[in-house]
């Protein structure tokens, strides 16, 4: 043994890490090499000494209340949850009573609210209290109901209060099970549910063909009844019809084939909703601002997830006119508003297209999780126009003039063999504001740290993006931190981002539990903005969520109308969704829009964090408000048009011009792009000229004064190239057409994804370096053959 | 025939490496046994880690997370997915000291006054002084060690782990480990000569 070899072996020595013969030879050497004997005792003596002084006192314990803490989080069955970083719990205490006791003085409204949400065990009392309040003010609510594979049934409107659920009154829009709408059910096993249930004036049971009864302004028919082969399940059979001009709901009557005595797998139960002849002949049924059909499948998977199968349907009716009424199917997504795609609209008839601008990207990022996730997003989930704005066309910059307008055309390339159409792309394009030219911002988190945000996905997402955020601020820049749990709670008001540790540490320490109270929590934040208002600066409240809120729909409605007050003042909202699977996009979407806003989903991919941080940052710095878009064809030119996407950004032709209308946000350099597919009057031999004209209005940020632009749309416009020659033009007409392949257009019926793919691989090609282009085009060839999401799989 | 040797250091002592398996230690579902099991081991380590500057919070901040992580994993992943309790339990600990460590770095504020506030609560009691003292120098020079060196002294030296569940908290071979403690208890053993404690 050499003295090298001896070195390595000492420590192993100390620590009796030797096999017995190396042991003896290395004892053996030592004899010969004092030095390293030495060595060897001081080293042994370093680490008896570093163990005792490591070691030295009472073992160290945590404290008290991190203990009590840790036991809580073991007596919990699941975790998901984070607990309070306890050394700012002082600070904290303070601020918030100091927060509470204002808000409770400011505000009757809030505290009536924080009271209400006092107890769990108030809770009960709560929703019957609630619920009869829903009953009374039901009147003028469509009653809807949903009967499950299961026999269970689920509803909204009006019903039977004396024995309501409590989750599932508790839990939304005045939903409760045991309403009676009647419908196609195998009632296998569902003797409880109906018992539970107590129908005021009916039951199932009693039923027999041939009965009709009015329940909840509707005239039902039962058709049959039958016995299922076991003795156990009972199917019927029935149809409704409304008595007055209320929406109907009806079951399509899949009987089961074959005999009646066999019913062995229960039918996929269709649920369709036709707007009655009093409603408003253009819009998707809505309760109040939101869209019906969303919130009965909300309402459907919040009371009872495995009501939802993946088999099962929703069909939304939606009467154009009384002739021809266009039908849209989606499949189940119990959180996704399903608006109806634009129609071709023939430009003799109605030459002007207005809508607002949207900037917004949070539908693409969306899908691109559900199909990562190995699942095609469920249909209501794709806005056409959010896939679209989520790419980079590489429009030049302007510092001048608020907005450019840039439009260029080419032959559809997705059109049908023997169709000639034409692809147009509008894009604006706001200035951009460099960065010492903003004004100073106050910003109002409002975070939602309700059990579900425990999960990975939210809440560690969002602290980490707000973060993130912060970072960002400059030192004029003021933040004030709400969450909202089973109350709203103040952490820090309008404190100067020049306290970066101060904030990024509130932000960090917020632990989830409890419900979803949302809206005192926007409630508190809106008023933190009002307070600490500032006329000419960015007052911002930001509000993060995954959207599972028990929002009830009269408190929704003052909120959403609290919000549309506050933001002619000038408080913007933008709200960041998070976690998929049960997540409210409708919502969330519609609080965006009211508030001014923009609406983004962040996903747990750097990019997706980098992405929100980018588009807060240019929130900040918003150059024009409101901005809506009219484009007016020339129907001498232009046969027929129709927009892709936009479709709930959609204005009266006739509302362009009125400046109270709420229409888009348009940030720093952020810029909203528009397709229309447009079929053009064959070649006369005369040159037209143009084929209309755009005109975007909005309000200037900066001077508060209305302006508008507007550009002709020249024939020139329009030229045949190839992927090659100008690949961002085919990035738009590629991605849209997958946006439309996924949402089920029925533009897209006879859509290849095989098309998609080859376009945007070569587009790909084309762009080898940006990695946007690269994603969607993988995208594209994951979305093949997967599984479109339902509820009840979606969870990651 | 050395480097033989060296690869046999961490196969040796089975006796020693039954320990881990022992099954008088804590179930890893069972978070509150885990707890009072581990927490003051953790926390030494946790707060020689961090070094002088740490205050008391800091270190339980980063225990109580273990904790709270470990909670996680076996209630997502199952108790199964833990092969050894003490080295996950260490590993994660010293991957959140490394954040906490790099955070200090990023925001440069490395507040020396801390660490003297430290030393002086430490030294209250009279009768100890000059045991005190030793140990303080003892601690300082620990702290003067690289984070590698350090981590890999404290984890075995203190911890009484075996080179194998080092190498496992570590993320890195047997071989290196044995080096890395080598060399670091070797210069620890310099430093404490030159400051007259050994």
């Amino acid at each position: 043994m050499n003295r090298e070899q001896a070195e390595k072996l000492l420590t192993a020595l100390i620590f009796d890490d030797l096999d017995e013969p190396s042991k003896a030879e290395l004892l053996a050497y030592l004899q010969t090499d004092d030095e390293l004997r030495d060595r060897l005792a001081d080293m042994r003596m370093a680490a008896k000494l570093a163990c005792d002084a490591v070691n030295d006192g009472p073992a160290p314990v945590l404290s008290e209340h991190r203990l009590e803490q840790l036991k809580r989080l073991a007596a919990r069955k699941k975790s998901g949850t984070r607990v309070f970083s306890t050394r700012y719990f002082g600070a904290l205490a303070a601020v918030l009573m100091v927060g509470v006791a204002f808000v409770g003085l400011m505000m009757p409204s809030l505290s009536r609210v924080r009271f209400q949400r006092r107890s769990a065990s108030e809770a009960s009392e709560q929703a019957v209290a609630r619920l009869s309040q829903r009953t009374t003010q039901s009147e003028d609510l469509p009653a809807l109901y949903y009967e499950s594979r299961s026999g269970e049934r689920f509803g909204l409107g009006a019903s039977d209060t004396r024995n309501p659920s409590p989750e599932a009154g508790m839990g939304g829009m005045g939903g409760m099970r045991g309403g009676m709408m009647g419908g196609m059910g195998t009632m296998q096993g569902s003797r409880r549910a109906l018992s539970e249930s107590a129908l005021p004036s009916f039951s199932l049971d009693e039923a027999v063909a041939g009965d009709q009864r009015v329940v909840d302004g509707y005239s039902v028919d039962f058709k049959a009844k039958s016995r299922g082969a076991d003795g156990g399940s009972i199917s019927y059979a029935w149809s409704g019809a409304p008595i007055s001009g209320k929406p109907v709901v009806t079951t399509r009557e899949t009987v089961p084939s074959g005999s009646p005595e066999v019913p062995a797998e229960p039918p996929a139960t269709t649920l369709h909703i036709v707007n009655g002849p009093g409603e408003e002949a253009t819009k998707a049924p809505t309760l109040g601002d939101v869209p019906l059909a969303g919130r009965l499948l909300q309402q459907l998977s919040e009371s009872d997830p495995s009501a939802l199968a993946a088999g099962d349907r929703m069909e939304l009716w939606k009467r154009k006119d009384a002739m021809d009424p266009k039908t849209n199917d989606f499949s189940f997504s119990s959180r996704f508003a399903a608006v109806p795609v634009n129609p071709w609209v023939m430009t003799d008839r109605d030459a002007l297209s207005t809508f607002g601008l949207d900037v917004d990207t949070a539908s693409y990022a969306l899908c691109r999780r559900y199909i990562r996730g190995g699942f095609l997003p469920p249909v209501g989930a794709v806005r056409m126009e959010e896939f679209i704005n989520a790419f980079d066309y590489a429009y030049p910059q302007q510092h001048d003039a608020t907005f450019a307008v840039h439009a260029e055309g080419m032959p559809s390339p997705f059109a049908p063999a023997g169709r000639d159409l034409t692809l147009l792309k509008i894009a604006v394009k706001a200035r951009t504001v460099g960065r010492d030219q903003r004004r100073a911002a106050h910003i109002v988190f409002v975070i939602d740290a309700s059990a579900s945000m425990g999960q990975a996905d939210r809440l560690p997402q969002v602290q980490a993006a707000m973060g993130l955020l912060v970072d960002k601020l400059s030192e004029a820049d003021r933040v004030s931190v709400v969450t909202c749990a089973n109350e709203a709670r103040l952490h820090l008001e309008a404190v100067s981002a020049r306290e970066k540790d101060k904030i990024r540490q509130t932000l960090d320490a917020i632990q989830p539990a409890g419900s979803t109270n949302l809206l005192a929590g926007l409630r508190l934040g809106y008023a933190l903005a009002r307070r600490a208002f500032v006329a000419g600066q960015i007052n911002q409240v930001v509000l993060c969520s995954d959207g599972v809120a028990n929002v009830g729909q009269t408190e929704a409605q003052d909120v959403l109308n609290e919000v549309a007050d506050d933001r002619k003042q000038g408080i913007t909202l933008t709200c960041v969704g998070v976690g998929y699977g049960a997540y409210n996009d409708a919502f969330l979407e519609s609080l965006a829009n009211r508030g001014d806003g923009r609406y983004v989903f962040l996903d747990s991919s750097a990019q997706a964090r980098e992405e929100l941080v980018g588009q807060l940052a240019a929130t900040l710095q918003t150059v024009a408000r409101d901005a809506r878009i009219q484009v007016r064809f020339d129907p001498a030119r232009v046969r027929r048009y129709r927009l892709i996407g936009y479709e709930n950004r959609d204005i009266e032709d006739t509302r362009f011009r009125d400046d109270i209308v709420d229409a888009g946000e348009v940030g720093s350099g952020q810029c909203s792009t528009a397709l229309y597919e447009l079929e053009l009057v064959s070649f006369t031999g005369r040159d037209h000229g143009s084929l209309g004209t755009v005109f975007v209005r909005y309000r200037n940020s900066e001077t508060g004064q209305i302006e508008e632009i507007s550009r002709l749309l020249t024939d020139s416009l329009i030229r045949r190239q190839t992927i090659e020659e100008n690949p961002r033009f085919f990035l738009a007409a590629g991605v849209a057409r997958f946006a439309e392949w996924l949402r089920q257009s029925e533009h897209a019926q006879d859509a290849n994804l095989r098309d998609v793919q080859d376009v945007l691989d070569r587009i790909s090609a084309a762009l080898p370096l940006d990695q946007t282009v690269r994603d969607v085009a993988a995208l594209a060839h994951q979305a093949e053959h997967l599984p479109r999401a339902a509820e009840t799989t979606a969870q990651p | 025939m050395m480097n033989g040797k060296i690869v046999q250091i961490g196969e040796h002592r089975p006796a020693r490496a039954a320990q881990c398996e022992n099954p008088s230690l804590p179930r890893a579902e069972d978070l509150l046994a885990t707890v009072s099991h581990y927490q003051s081991s953790l926390l030494r380590y946790v707060g020689r880690m961090l070094g002088g500057a740490a205050s008391q919070g800091e270190s339980e901040d980063i225990v109580q997370e273990t904790f709270i992580r470990l909670h996680r994993q076996v209630s997502t992943h199952g108790s199964g997915s833990i092969e050894h309790l003490t080295t996950w339990l260490f590993r994660v600990a010293h991957n959140l000291v490394l954040d906490a460590l790099r955070r200090r770095e990023r925001q440069g504020r490395a507040d020396p006054a801390a660490g003297a506030q430290e030393q002086a609560e430490e030294m209250d009691a009279l009768g100890e002084i000059i045991r005190q003292e030793a140990r303080q120098v003892v601690l300082r020079e620990l702290n003067e060690l690289d984070d590698s060196y350090r981590q890999v002294v404290l984890l075995k030296v203190v911890q009484g782990m075996s080179l194998r569940q080092v190498a496992e908290v570590v993320g890195v071979s047997v071989s290196t480990i044995n080096y890395r403690l080598n060399q670091g208890l070797g210069l620890l053993a310099q430093r404490l000569r030159k400051a007259g404690v050994v």
